[in-house]
Order: structure tokens, then C-alpha cells, then sequence
């Protein structure tokens, strides 16, 4: 079996795990939205009129979403594997450990991108994004919401390529989710904060303020997709 | 005399001259007058949490490479300075801020950044303790080598996020010579200091370490 087709194979196990039981999708679409809900009800009487400062509001919501929906979507993506031996299991097939690595940032990466996508869309109309667009927005509204989804994924590629090693190596203690929590929000912060001003600069001028932030973003998924590439070998190790 | 006790009285004496050129050599600053001299303390100190973290990076990959117990030993006897280091940085940088900008905390960078790796850090340590110990040196050297990733954007990040509110490197260049003269002994002296207290920390961690091993003799044995 090639590495394409050890990859193929993986991801497909992992996604048919998802969409069997469902719970996991179901508890962080939920999660995600209920996270945009308390940003919506926290900030009540001083929530704002004008839309760049919702467009800005939106934006700090969204990605906090996204963030925790993201800890959770890992913790459970490899909680799987470390239950009854399964990772044991995958090692005794010979499988490469780079190979299992990939097929897991690309399992969680379509997993998160789907999400966000949904959370995006209802989250802009909970907080009132779409109506407040100034005219000439409105009429862009479809490529924001493309180059939106594209600023996603590549986020969402930043946080899994770390994300997957961090929770391979906190789901061996004990109080795994908030270990992985307090590991990996301090790693992923830059991606969060260029993911944010990303969405920012889109949801008020309706196009990227300069190339800066989001090479750091695609940089950032790169450096740590290679590195991380490279020691996941040592985290699923006997 | 040990090797640990020269590098200790040697610190001492670096400690004392850089103290010495610090407030009788280097002259004083125009508009930040005494506070300025802050700077010497804080800017070594930013210098040697690089170093630390640096040391912690790559013995962990030695560590991996080799398995030898001494590498992690000496990774988290670096890591446990780097976040010593790293505090000071974050004590002494409100008060540069204070004086300098009439703020405690301003969101600045670089500032930013180094909170950040210090935070990382702090979850090396609690990763480490939360590990059974057959795991607990894979898998903090594997986060002590992507926690040092983000070192790069720590130390260029004035440069990268264009915020020149912080003085960055070319500011270190063009300091008056009786400044960077003073600022280059108290670099040297921290860094002299930071080897001492590794060298004291990497002892205590290997008797740790042995005493360990002896009383799990113990326990076979009976």
C-alpha cells in the first residue's frame, strides 16, 4: 500500500467514525454556536451599532469559537485511538507513523474547516453582519464570504498540524482536555490573532488589508506542519 | 575548589562590575534619566531566555536522537531558568513602559510575544508533571522543540508586525559606546549567571534523579 492510499485509508476511518456516531459533530456545532450566543449576551448593552465594529466583534467571536470547538474536536479525535488499544492496533498494520499524522491533520482539518464554515454563516447572521454591510459591501458579500472560508482553512491547517501532536501527547495523562487547553492556546495564538485581523480587514473593507498577516498565517501552518510532520513519530511511540 | 564554585565567584564578580558600570560608568540618559538603566537588566535578560530556551531546544533533540537522561536533565534545568529570565523580562518591561510610554501593559509586540513563550513554557512544566514517567521525557522534549519555534517571532516581531513603538535591534547598535560597553558586560554577566545556576540545577536534578533510581532498587529488593 503507498503512502496516498495508507492516507486515503485513514482519513476515511476517522471521518466514518465521525459521521456514525455524530455526537462529536454534533456537541461542537453546538458548542461553537453557544460560544458566539454568550459573545452576543456579554457584550448586550454595549454591543455595537456601526458595522466595522460588528464586523470586529464578529470576528474576536468567531475565532474564540473556533478555538475551543477546535480542542475538543482534537481531544476527541485521538481519545478514539488511545481507547481499547486502537492506536496499537494501527501501529501493528505498519502503517508509517508520518502517513498516520497527515491523515489525522487532514481528517480534523475537513471536520474543523465544515464546521467553521456553518458557525461563519450563523454567527454572521446572529450578529447581524449581513444586514449591516455598507451597500457596496453587500454586492461583494459572495467573494468575502469565499476569501472567509479560504483565511478558515488555512487557520484551521495551523491548528491542526500542532494541535494533533499537542493532543497526542496530552491524552496520555490524566485531565487530558484541560491539559491540551493550556498547551495549545499559547502555541496557536499567533495563528488565532492573524486569523482574526484576516477576518477583520474582510468583514470591513471587504478585502485583505495587505499580504502580511496571511503569509504569517500560511507560514505559521507550514513551520508547524513540517515540524510536527517530523516528531509525531516519538508521540505514538510504545 | 569545584568547577560549579569558580563559575559561581566568577558570576558574583561579573555581577558586581556590571553593577558597577551600570550606575558609575555608563552615563546617564536625557530623557528617561536613572530608569533608563533598567534597560541593561532587562534587554540581558530577554538575551538569555533566548539562550535558555535555545538549550532546552536543542538538547530535547538530543534527547531523542540519543536517548540520554542528561539531555533532559540539562532541557529542563534550561527551561526552569527561561521561565526565571523570562519573568524578569516581563517584570522590568511594564516598568520601561511605565516611564517610557505612561503605560504598565500596551499590547506592544514584543512584550506580547515573550508573554506568550512564557506561557508556553509554564505548559512544558505542567505537561510534565501531569505525565507518567515513562512518557515524560519523549513528550516534553517533543513540545520543548515546538514551544522554541515560536522563539523566531518573538525576536523579530517588531520587525514583522511593523510596530516601532519598541526599540529594536538597530537601537542596541546605536547606543552611545560608555552605554554599550556597560549593556555588553551586563549581558555577559547574566549569561554567566544563567550558567552557574544551570550547572546547580542539572546537579540537583541528577541526584533527584539517582536517589530515585536507588529507592526503586529498594522497593525491587524487598
Amino acid at each position: 500500500m503507498t503512502g496516498i492510499h495508507q492516507v486515503g485509508w485513514l482519513i476515511r476511518k476517522d471521518l466514518a467514525l465521525q459521521f456514525r456516531t455524530k455526537d462529536t459533530l454534533a456537541l461542537i456545532l453546538v458548542f461553537s454556536i453557544l460560544v458566539v450566543l454568550i459573545f452576543i449576551f456579554a457584550f448586550g448593552s454595549i454591543f455595537p451599532q456601526g458595522a466595522a465594529e460588528r464586523g470586529k466583534l464578529a470576528a474576536s467571536a468567531l475565532w474564540s469559537a473556533f478555538a475551543f470547538a477546535g480542542i475538543i474536536t482534537l481531544n476527541r479525535s485521538f481519545e478514539i485511538e488511545r481507547a481499547d488499544g486502537a492506536l496499537h492496533g494501527i501501529r501493528l498494520t505498519g502503517i508509517d507513523p508520518g502517513n498516520f499524522y497527515l491523515a489525522k491533520v487532514l481528517s480534523n482539518l475537513v471536520l474543523l474547516t465544515g464546521l467553521e464554515i456553518i458557525v461563519l454563516l450563523v454567527g454572521l447572521q446572529f450578529l447581524d453582519v449581513f444586514d449591516t454591510l455598507t451597500p457596496d459591501l453587500q454586492k461583494k458579500l459572495p467573494q468575502i464570504l469565499v476569501q472567509l472560508m479560504g483565511v478558515l482553512a488555512i487557520g484551521a491547517l495551523g491548528f491542526c498540524a500542532v494541535g494533533v501532536v499537542v493532543s497526542g501527547v496530552s491524552t496520555s495523562t490524566h485531565g487530558n482536555e484541560s491539559l491540551l487547553s493550556v498547551i495549545l492556546l499559547p502555541l496557536i495564538l499567533p495563528v488565532i490573532m492573524a486569523g482574526a485581523k484576516c477576518t477583520v480587514s474582510l468583514l470591513t473593507i471587504g478585502a485583505l488589508k495587505g499580504l502580511f498577516w496571511i503569509t504569517l498565517l500560511a507560514a505559521y501552518s507550514l513551520v508547524f506542519l513540517a515540524s510536527s510532520f517530523l516528531l509525531f513519530e516519538f508521540v505514538i511511540e510504545d | 575548589m569545584t568547577l560549579t564554585q569558580l563559575v559561581g565567584i566568577l558570576a558574583a564578580v561579573c555581577l558586581f562590575t556590571a553593577l558597577c558600570f551600570v550606575f558609575s560608568y555608563a552615563q546617564i540618559e536625557k530623557t528617561m534619566l536613572e530608569v533608563q538603566k533598567i534597560f541593561y537588566f532587562h534587554v540581558s535578560s530577554a538575551f538569555t531566555v533566548f539562550l535558555a530556551f535555545g538549550v532546552t531546544f536543542l538538547c530535547s533533540i538530543f534527547y531523542l536522537i540519543k536517548r540520554n537522561e542528561k539531555f533532559d536533565l540539562l532541557a529542563v534545568a534550561s527551561a526552569e531558568l527561561g521561565i526565571v529570565f523570562c519573568t524578569v523580562v516581563l517584570t522590568t518591561g511594564p516598568i520601561w513602559a511605565k516611564y517610557a510610554w505612561n503605560t504598565w501593559w500596551n499590547w506592544e509586540p514584543r512584550l506580547t510575544s515573550t508573554l506568550i513563550l512564557w506561557l508556553m513554557y509554564i505548559g512544558y512544566f505542567i505537561l510534565r508533571s501531569a505525565l507518567p514517567e515513562e512518557k515524560k521525557r519523549v513528550y516534553s522534549a517533543v513540545l520543548g522543540i515546538l514551544a522554541y519555534l515560536d522563539v523566531p517571532i518573538v525576536y523579530f516581531s517588531v520587525e514583522l508586525w511593523k510596530d516601532k513603538l519598541h526599540p529594536g535591534i538597530e537601537t542596541k547598535m546605536n547606543l552611545p559606546p560608555t552605554m554599550f560597553k556597560t549593556w555588553v558586560i551586563a549581558w555577559l554577566a547574566l549569561t554567566v549567571l544563567y550558567v552557574f545556576f544551570l550547572m546547580l540545577r542539572f546537579q540537583t536534578e541528577r541526584l533527584k534523579s539517582r536517589l530515585e533510581t536507588i529507592q526503586y532498587q529498594q522497593m525491587e529488593g524487598t
